[in-house]
């Protein structure tokens, strides 16, 4: 988000956003170049090179589905996160046009409220549900929104928070989803490869997901749309995808997606990234009066770090951090195009201050130590130089 | 995004900290809006000897602060209240116009402590002598102006009627800190058609929900 350069620095950029997007795998280009200069058929052509495109389709569709538990038929590759957030919910209130409510929760992506958003100025009505201050959403209110509502089209909730790193007992809504026989969506971009999803044990209806986030390439995602639910196609043309999504498939976006799937779905990978986010976690707490935003432990994204620092103000810290080489992000006001605060962090409690004071540290497998170790020492000493001419800092 | 001037005065800001006995200091800004501005002033002889601020605020808040310091520091009062933020905003080769505020915000708290600065002066020269109750009242009173005048692009936010129904209006529109009390100064100078454009607010909407 901030673009500042450093002249000379002791790493070379220490890149801790990969919330936002992530360093594609060299294994991963490897095997998606091929597709690009060698197998660059189209699927849906009735020759060798066709053939080849729609093998390596399937087999990328195979792999994909089996991380979700999911049958082969029912992942439809898109084009992004924000495009599969949009099929499932535009593409539910086509088939629906009766069911006029929304259940959602008040820390969603843009893809997410933006749609609501204008489905609001089309006749809609959304239910925002509480969070408690560590991100968890209130199940009691949602149990009260669909015992009161009878028209109710889905409840779509993110499943990793891609501010806090809250991940929701997917187990538990689903179950409450099905006493009510209300189909049930998860965003599950931040989330898919590095936390558990299991769409028929959890009840999904529809999940969302990306590559970019887990070393894959920019520009392809996929819906899983289980057998239950009948969606509107948004994109009418072809008959790829089983007629519910046309446009020629990007066959390497495709194969670089299952592949960075295949990669990130790894309990090693799991266990390196979370020892360096609780590395991190541990090493800011030690800053005074910082507080770390949203759960510790299994309940968090293994790679998200989100702080906030009494008395600073969060573009301010990230734009010194960035002078360091140190790319980060934050939910202040600054950093927003309408002036307000994270609505996330506001959600979840955070006063005014405290959610203008905060910071997004996201890490990944190509962190190291050395980095973590050198971003806590950096952070301390730019909380307390902003301190130092904070007007609103008061020392103890 | 951010200019090079920018940039320079975030990363080596030459007036941030606190003096040390200043003659005043003045604040302006709110945590909700994500900036708060102190200015603190030495004045000898009329003049600004030195002059340094403390932000919680971001980039630009910290930029726009230290460049308000370089034009303030060796002036005297009077041209010092010439200073506006559009000379803060030129000097530092531009903001992102959602960030003008900041540079509204900085110029304001200087014009803050330099208006209290005069007050404190004067009352210390008359101190046996209250105010008479009618000036004060017209003090209090001198905001309001003509509400019947039509809203358009030219218009100030201080010619707007002080009210609470245009407050909700601005707000609605999405005019930030501008329409929070805290900015008196620059009210003046902020037309409408200007403020629009800034934050990307519908102007026509924005004139005819004024005008109803
Ligand atoms: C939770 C969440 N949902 C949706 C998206 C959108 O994904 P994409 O960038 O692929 O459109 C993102 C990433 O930006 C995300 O973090």
């Amino acid at each position: 988000m901030i673009f500042l350069r450093s002249d000379s620095m002791r790493f070379s950029t220490i890149y801790l956003d990969n919330a936002a997007t992530t360093r594609l795998d060299d294994k991963v280009l490897e095997e998606m170049i091929p597709y690009y200069t060698k197998h660059y058929g189209n699927a849906s052509s009735l020759h060798s090179y066709g053939y080849d495109a729609k093998e390596a389709m399937d087999e990328s569709r195979e792999t994909i589905s089996k991380i979700l538990h999911s049958d082969f038929e029912d992942i439809i590759f898109t084009a992004s996160g924000s495009e599969a957030n949009n099929m499932a919910i535009k593409g539910l209130s086509f088939s629906e046009p009766n069911k006029k409510h929304i259940i959602t929760t008040k820390i969603e992506h843009k893809s997410i409220t933006n749609q609501l958003d204008w489905l609001e100025t089309r006749g809609y009505r959304s239910t925002y549900l509480d969070v408690d201050k560590e991100g968890f959403v209130n199940l009691e209110q949602l149990e009260k929104s669909l015992e009161k509502t009878k028209d109710t089209l889905l409840v779509s909730i993110i499943h990793g928070n891609n501010e806090v790193g809250t991940l929701q007992d997917l187990e538990k809504i689903g179950k409450i989803c099905k006493k009510y026989n209300v189909p049930f969506h998860i965003d599950a971009c931040q989330s898919f490869t590095k936390s558990t999803i299991d769409v028929k044990k959890m009840n999904i209806s529809l999940a969302s997901i990306n590559a970019h986030k887990i070393h894959g390439p920019k520009g392809i995602g996929a819906l899983y749309i289980s057998k239950e639910v009948k969606l509107t196609p948004l994109i009418h043309g072809g008959q790829q995808e089983f007629k519910k999504r046309a446009a020629t498939e990007n066959i390497p976006g495709i194969v670089g997606f299952a592949k960075a799937a295949e990669i990130n779905n790894s309990s090693k990978i799991s266990k390196q990234v979370t020892k360096l986010r609780d590395d991190l976690i541990k090493g800011l707490e030690k800053i005074v009066d910082s507080k770390l935003n949203g759960p510790k432990g299994e309940k968090r994204l293994y790679n998200n770090v989100n702080f906030s620092f009494k008395g600073i103000e969060g573009e301010a810290l990230g734009g010194y951090l960035d002078q360091k080489s140190i790319c980060t992000s934050t939910g202040s006001a600054c950093s927003s195009k309408s002036l307000e605060p994270s609505p996330v962090l506001r959600a979840m409690g955070l006063d005014y201050e405290d959610a203008n004071s905060s910071l997004r540290m996201s890490v990944s497998k190509y962190n190291t130590e050395e980095e973590i170790d050198y971003t806590i020492k950096a952070t301390e000493e730019i909380v307390q130089k902003l301190r130092k001419i904070s007007p609103i800092y008061k020392r103890k | 995004m951010y200019s090079k001037e920018v940039l320079k005065r975030f990363k080596n800001p030459k007036h941030a900290g606190e003096i040390k006995n200043p003659d005043i200091s003045a604040e302006v800004g709110n945590i909700r809006c994500g900036d708060v501005i102190k200015v603190s002033l030495k004045v000898e002889k009329d003049k600004i000897k030195d002059v340094k601020f403390m932000t919680y605020g971001c980039v630009s808040a910290i930029a726009a602060s230290d460049m308000l310091c370089e034009l303030a520091k060796g002036k005297t009062l009077k041209e010092a209240q010439k200073i506006k933020f559009k000379d803060v905003l030129e000097k530092l080769e531009g903001l992102p116009p959602i960030k003008y505020h900041c540079s509204v915000m900085a110029v304001e708290a200087l014009q803050k402590a330099i208006k209290e600065y005069l007050k404190k002066a004067k009352e210390s020269k008359i101190k046996d002598k209250p105010k008479d109750k009618s000036q004060q009242n017209k003090e209090k009173t001198g905001k309001t102006l003509a509400p019947t005048k039509k809203a358009t692009e030219k218009t100030t936010l201080a010619k707007l009627p002080q009210d609470v129904k245009t407050q909700k209006i601005l707000a609605k529109h999405g005019v930030p800190c501008i329409s929070c009390p805290h900015v008196g100064y620059e009210q003046e100078s902020l037309t409408l058609g200007f403020i629009a454009k800034a934050y990307g607010i519908d102007l026509k909407k924005l004139l005819k929900d004024l005008n109803k």
